[in-house]
């Protein structure tokens, strides 16, 4: 996994070679993971007092979260792509069709024009 | 194409490309937090000093790591699975080039309008400008046209060779006496590199591929400069 480094000024982390950034779901999970994760360790620890059992609660929290949300996630974004994919499919159909007979926007008749 | 450090995907010119790159980045992460939890589990295991003489079986904790790997594998598969059903879906190619693999250059023929066909040799080291990609360019590239659904035919005159183009996400094996099929739509413009991917002989590292994409004017343009 290569670290951190500088491209055009900017931080860019890359992941197994893609960075981050393009990996969609990929912020969204781990942030859920890693607060919820954080959130369970604490209040685990705060309510028994015991650091090693509340750590590894916190721990499998933060995996099991992550998993599920990056599952959820991917599914819903996979939906809503196709559904953009077709939008913008017709879209261009109708760029190609504009001011012909098939226009399906036309409102007037090209004869009574 | 690959530079010097590349050693995952090229950025994806084909809509098939581009689902593997997700069906990577989603297989990444939960190999990533398996791994991770593993190690974890480890570290604890080190570092802790619970001992117990007479440990034999577990049986609620044996249920829990079989099913929960199960479902894992279950959430890999079904995209796996998504994927590979959708590279072979029925489609209506307008266009089929045939491609043939000889000891060592690639043929094209484009049968479908007029005859077309000519070889593709590597340029050698020698006759490179300062431009060209070494062991990579060819004299003579395929052109495709982009945004075309185009049936590719791969098969070889000689030995066994492989059609490779990892941009497209293609890697498709050409034997002797047999057609394979597949099916590719770019959908941009660009130069896309690939290598022979079956062990040919001496030369079988310098037998490169260069698609290249261009728009359908320009590409029946070049049509008709090959006929002529």
């Amino acid at each position: 996994m290569e670290m951190w480094k500088l491209k055009n000024a900017v931080m860019e982390f890359s992941f197994f070679g893609r960075n981050v950034e393009e990996i969609p779901c990929f912020k969204s999970s781990f942030m859920t993971g890693i607060l919820s994760g954080f959130g369970i360790g604490m209040a685990h620890f705060l309510a028994t007092s015991r650091v090693k059992r509340s750590a590894d609660f916190g721990f499998y929290s933060f995996i099991t979260i992550t998993l599920v949300y990056w599952t959820y996630c991917r599914y819903k974004w996979s939906k809503d792509r196709f559904i953009y994919r077709q939008i913008q499919s017709g879209l261009q159909k109708a760029a190609v069709l504009e001011g012909t007979e098939k226009d399906p926007n036309q409102t007037i008749k090209l004869d009574e024009a | 194409m690959a530079t010097w450090s590349h050693l995952l995907f090229q950025d994806s010119a084909s809509p098939t490309m581009e689902q593997m790159i997700f069906f990577h980045d989603h297989t990444m992460i939960i190999l990533t937090l398996i791994t991770t939890l593993v190690v974890y589990m480890m570290m604890n295991t080190m570092y802790n000093s619970f001992t117990n003489r007479v440990l034999l079986e577990g049986q609620e904790i044996e249920t829990f790591w079989t099913i929960i790997p199960a479902l894992m594998l279950i959430f890999i598969a079904l995209p796996s699975l998504r994927l590979l059903y959708l590279m072979d879906e029925i489609n209506n190619p307008a266009l089929t080039v045939k491609t043939i693999g000889h000891q060592w250059y690639w043929s094209y023929e484009y049968s479908d309008f007029s005859s077309i066909e000519f070889d593709s040799y590597m340029i050698p080291s020698s006759e490179n400008l300062p431009s060209s990609f070494r062991l990579l360019d060819v004299d003579n590239r395929t052109i495709l046209p982009m945004n075309t659904q185009i049936r590719m035919m791969i098969t070889a005159g000689d030995v066994i060779h492989a059609w490779t183009v990892p941009a497209l996400g293609m890697k498709i094996d050409a034997i002797p006496g047999r057609l394979n099929q597949s099916s590719i739509m770019i959908n941009r413009p660009g130069l896309f590199f690939g290598q022979c991917s079956e062990i040919c002989g001496a030369n079988h590292s310098f037998m490169p591929i260069v698609v290249e994409s261009v728009n359908t004017s320009s590409f029946i343009k070049w049509m008709n400069s090959m006929v002529e």
